[in-house]
């Protein structure tokens, strides 16, 4: 844990966080949380108070599902995984992200 | 999608399973945040504690995963619904008690609006009802037409004719006439609604047979004789027994064998609603019937109904417009010969106009209208009163989950999930009620009708929901279900967590607001059953009024018998006879008292009017005067009181001078201060008699003349036998020694051995003059139902406010009494708290009553609708009924126990 604060997350980035962190493999909430906060090198820390909402959310949209599987200590954990859907969509966020941060740094960077 | 599906489905069906897996995990999630404490040496329960904290509001967590998953308003509302039917499931008698006293208000709502719109709102079940006019003369111009009214309003079948003739407005015009048709083959008379109808009735109406076929206008003509009968469906159905070869049996129609052509379609009671009938005829049967009948050539029996479809693009008022401007020519071109030379000019100034007929017609209307209109205002107000108990109720549940609610909105649930919540319970309460307040309805409806319906008079409505019934059951519900919910779900769910937790189960500072409410709401309770009350109290001073009424006759054992000889009349050779024999057979019977004969029965409604003048005067100072017909014994039958002079006797006949007998207000009015006994008046020309001079050789005490509410009028008895010729048959008014019951049957015997060919109707006096006075009978039963119900509920209210009132003084009455303070001055304390919300109740009632109740001023008799006696009965009824609710609790108040009280603390 730095001393930094952590970043807040702008609208919407959480799910494409989500989205990127299953798609390498499927995880349960717990773990998502605990990759994004790794990968992003403890910049992002998610509040555990928008991960499951978020997570409903995205399985009600048809873009991950769950399943019930033994976690590594043997406990009964919900494990995510993407859908063939959510691929898609992961793809086409990233797309607009990357384009969206060109974009944001463009104009910053001129002025 | 299909995935997507049986996710929805199942998140709002397995809602248990759903909810049980986001529990572990979140469980889960919180284990391995604990492992990861622990395993930098941290105790497992403080791990998890840390875990938890740092977690955050689990249930504010859950409750927004909930709403991510989406689910939308469905899931919400079953949701909400399954938890509703939960919580009410646990407190079942205050269920029960909510959901019957709400369905016994809807139901008697909804059955009230039902009989109401099967009489005042619903469209004739036939082709484009809104195409329909009815048309008819103005009453002015009835009033002063000249003739037989047979029905009123109606027109003669002459000026009909040439209404077909002149018009442009219409598509066609048929025309119809009820009348009682007798469907026994001979002896008594078996009444049944029947019509007369034009050939074009049916097709006009657009109307498809269900078995058989309907008249047309090629079965409607001169010299048709008998073309057959339609039946009507109930009639098909109840008389035989729905037989699917019905066609071409015979039915007996004034005792003349006719073929059954067709069955008219269900649903179809002719144009009359509230009315049905069992047989209709064409008109141009009718001469068949009655060879010796002018109906349909006399242009002054007033008695059927034109009725016209309009043409496309023509609307009621131009066509009203367009018969108004033809009447001229109609009134001139139809002048019936025998029109009385005075009249003339009355008669071709008249005129003809069209009204909407899409609802029918009917003069259950004018009788029934504004009482149903009443009475539905009534039922209402008893339902917002019932509801307010319920609302109280509501309150007390609020307040009792006061702890609960605090416990849950500090758990993270927000207030709008509580109140949508809270919500559901009114929702599930009305909604249950309205579906068994429907089928109350549907019974309670049919009672309402059977409570005016007489065997004379049956009333047939159709009563089968249509929606408009349906917007009245959801609106009812809808509004009950505001009522009853909005207000304590709004407090539950916006009190501050903090301060019930902390007060733990006492009162709450917030309290004070529910005992406000409930007061204001007690307030209202009482103000309006208040009306109700003086409602209550009118209608039943005004039937007793009416009961009470000197008729200025007797009415007890008094037969009506009405007998006649089957068409064609007999000369009057024989007419003569059977009537002497028929008297004689009347009089012969042992235990008759007297008989005498009449034109009009008294008080049925029937009238017959001209204009009198003094013998001397000019016809210009005549004044109009009412007639009846009577032969000897008819004063003496009923029991009259003979002033002066002689009766009417039986050598009063057609050779003899004409003489008269008049009541009081006839003397008084035209003879005022002199013996009238040998005086001479005339009277004007009509189209059966020329003008002609009478002699008063009578006078006798006032009487009631056509209804019981109509003021005296100046009455005149002639001679029935000075009438033109002799008919066979008549009106017989006999008075009898022993009770009528056994009595009827008797003159059955006798009226048969007369002679057979004779029909004859035998009914009491008493009975028909009762009946009469149904409508107020109707009025002063429910009314006294409803205000009598309104108070009760009134005052469970109140009591329940004075009970709650002194739990929360409890302490406070306990330590005054701890202190020394006398009981009876803690009941007056509780007493007189009470009384203020009584007093308040009352005076504001007494306002809206004397507002409100003149909506029933041409309901009452004898009884102003402000009148103060009334008013103040009622306030005094109810007042002490509202007293005696809050002094049970009060003396609770006094026998608190000082000690227990103080050691709850």
């Amino acid at each position: 844990m730095g001393d930094e604060s952590p970043l807040l997350l702008p609208q919407g980035t959480l799910d494409l966080l989500i989205l990127r962190t299953l798609a390498v493999e499927p995880q349960h909430g717990w773990a998502i949380s605990q990759r994004i906060q790794l990968a992003s090198s403890d910049m992002v820390r998610v509040q555990q108070g928008s991960l499951y909402p978020a997570l409903h959310r995205l399985e009600r949209r048809g873009w991950i599902k769950a399943e019930w599987g033994a976690s590594e200590n043997n406990r009964r954990a919900k494990y995510y995984a993407l859908t063939r859907k959510g691929r898609a969509e992961l793809e086409a966020q990233t797309t607009a992200w990357h384009k969206l941060t060109l974009a944001v740094g463009q104009v910053l960077d001129v002025s | 999608m299909l995935d997507d599906l049986r996710y929805r489905l199942r998140v709002i069906f397995r809602r248990r399973a759903v909810e049980r897996e986001l529990a572990d995990e979140l469980r889960f999630h919180i284990e391995q945040y604990a492992d990861v404490e622990e395993r930098s040496g941290v105790p497992r329960d403080e791990a998890l504690r840390r875990a938890r904290l740092a977690f955050g509001a689990i249930e504010a967590i859950k409750e927004e995963s909930r709403d991510r998953r989406g689910v939308g308003v469905i899931d919400v509302a079953w949701r909400d619904f399954r938890y509703a039917v939960r919580t009410l499931a646990r407190t079942p008698a205050f269920t029960v008690v909510a959901i019957l006293s709400l369905t016994l208000g809807i139901g008697a709502n909804t059955a009230m609006f039902q009989v109401l719109n099967g009489l005042l709102l619903r469209e004739l079940p036939v082709a484009s009802p809104r195409e329909l006019v009815e048309i008819n003369l103005p009453e002015a111009d009835l009033d002063r037409g000249r003739g037989n009214f047979p029905r009123y309003p109606a027109m003669p079948y002459p000026l009909y004719e040439e209404l077909q003739r002149r018009q442009e407005a219409f598509s066609t015009v048929f025309a119809w006439a009820d009348e009682w048709f007798n469907l026994a083959p001979a002896g008594e008379v078996r009444r049944a609604p029947g019509l007369w109808v034009s050939g074009d009735y049916f097709p006009a109406l657009g109307l498809a047979p269900a078995l058989g076929r309907l008249f047309t206008p090629a079965d409607d003509r001169p010299g048709c004789g008998f073309p057959g009968a339609v039946v009507s469906h109930e009639f098909w159905q109840r008389e035989l027994g729905g037989d699917r070869h019905a066609i071409g049996r015979t039915i007996n129609v004034h005792s003349r064998p006719v073929d059954i052509i067709g069955v008219a379609p269900a649903g179809f009671t002719g144009l009359q609603v509230g009315q049905t009938f069992d047989v209709a005829l064409p008109f141009c049967s009718l001469v068949a019937f009655r060879p010796d009948s002018t109906q349909l050539t006399s242009g002054t029996t007033w008695w059927i109904t034109p009725v016209g479809r309009l043409k496309p693009g023509w609307t009621v008022e131009r066509a009203d417009a367009h018969l108004r401007a033809i009447s001229p020519r109609l009134f001139k071109a139809s002048l019936p010969p025998d029109y009385p030379a005075v009249s003339i000019p009355a008669y071709l100034g008249s005129t003809v106009m069209a009204t909407p007929a899409a609802t029918g017609r009917t003069y259950l209307r004018e009788e029934y209208g504004t009482p149903l209109w009443l009475l539905l205002g009534m039922t209402g107000f008893v339902l917002l009163i019932g509801c307010a108990n319920l609302t109280t109720l509501m309150l007390a549940r609020g307040a009792v989950r006061q702890r609960e609610l605090s416990l849950r909105l500090a758990l993270g649930a927000t207030r709008g999930r509580l109140l949508s919540q809270l919500l559901a319970e009114s929702v599930v309460i009305a909604t249950a009620s309205a579906v068994a307040g429907a089928l109350m309805a549907y019974v309670l409806s049919q009672g309402l009708v059977q409570l005016i319906a007489t065997a004379r008079n049956p009333i047939v409505l159709t009563l089968t929901p249509d929606w408009r019934v349906v917007a009245f059951l959801a609106l009812t519900g809808f509004g009950a279900c505001v009522i009853l919910g909005l207000a304590p779900a709004v407090r539950a769910s916006r009190g501050n967590p903090g301060d019930a937790l902390k007060s733990g189960g006492r009162g709450v500072a917030g309290d004070a607001g529910g005992l406000r409410l409930r007061r204001a709401l007690v307030v209202a309770q009482v103000a309006v059953s208040l009306v109700l009350v003086v409602a209550a109290f009118l209608f039943a001073r005004s039937f007793g009024n009416l009961l009470g009424e000197d008729l200025g006759f007797r009415t007890d054992r008094v037969l009506v018998v009405e007998a006649s000889l089957p068409a064609p009349a007999p000369p009057p050779e024989t007419a003569a006879a059977v009537k002497r024999e028929l008297i004689a057979g009347l009089r012969a019977i042992p235990g008759v008292e007297s008989v005498g004969e009449t034109t009009n029965v008294p008080l049925d409604g029937s009238n017959s009017s001209n204009v009198v003048w003094l013998d001397g005067a000019s016809r210009a100072d005549g004044r109009q005067a009412y007639f009846t017909r009577v032969s000897r014994g008819y004063i003496e039958t009923l029991g009259m009181r003979l002033i002066a002079g002689r009766d009417i006797a039986d050598t009063d006949t057609a050779s003899s001078p004409h003489v008269a007998v008049v009541n009081e207000t006839f003397a008084r009015m035209v003879l005022p201060g002199v013996d009238p006994i040998g005086r001479r008046f005339r009277v004007e020309a009509s189209p059966t008699t020329p003008e002609r001079q009478y002699e008063i050789v009578g006078l006798v005490g006032d009487a009631k003349y056509r209804r019981l509410r109509d003021a005296t009028r100046p009455v005149i008895f002639v001679a029935i036998a000075q009438r033109g010729g002799p008919v066979a048959g008549g009106i017989y008014l006999v008075r009898t020694s022993t009770t009528l019951h056994n009595f009827a049957p008797a003159v059955r015997d006798a009226l048969a051995r007369v002679n057979p060919r004779l029909r004859f109707v035998v009914r009491g006096l008493e009975a028909e003059i009762r009946d009469s006075l149904l409508r107020d009978r109707a009025m002063a039963l429910l009314s006294s139902l409803l205000g009598g119900l309104a108070a009760l509920l009134a005052a469970v209210g109140l009591h329940g406010v004075a009970a709650y009132g002194i739990e929360r003084r409890r302490r406070e009455i306990g330590i005054r009494l701890a202190l020394g303070a006398d009981r009876r001055q803690i009941v007056a304390s509780v007493l007189r708290e009470n009384a203020r919300l009584i007093a308040a109740g009352l005076v504001i009632g007494t306002g809206l009553a004397l507002v409100a109740t003149a909506a029933a001023r041409g309901l009452l008799y004898g009884i102003e609708p402000r009148d103060p006696v009334t008013v103040t009965a009622a306030v005094a009824a109810l007042g002490a009924v509202a007293l005696l609710a809050t002094a049970i609790p009060a003396r609770r108040a006094a026998q608190v126990d000082p000690i227990s009280t103080l050691k709850d603390d």
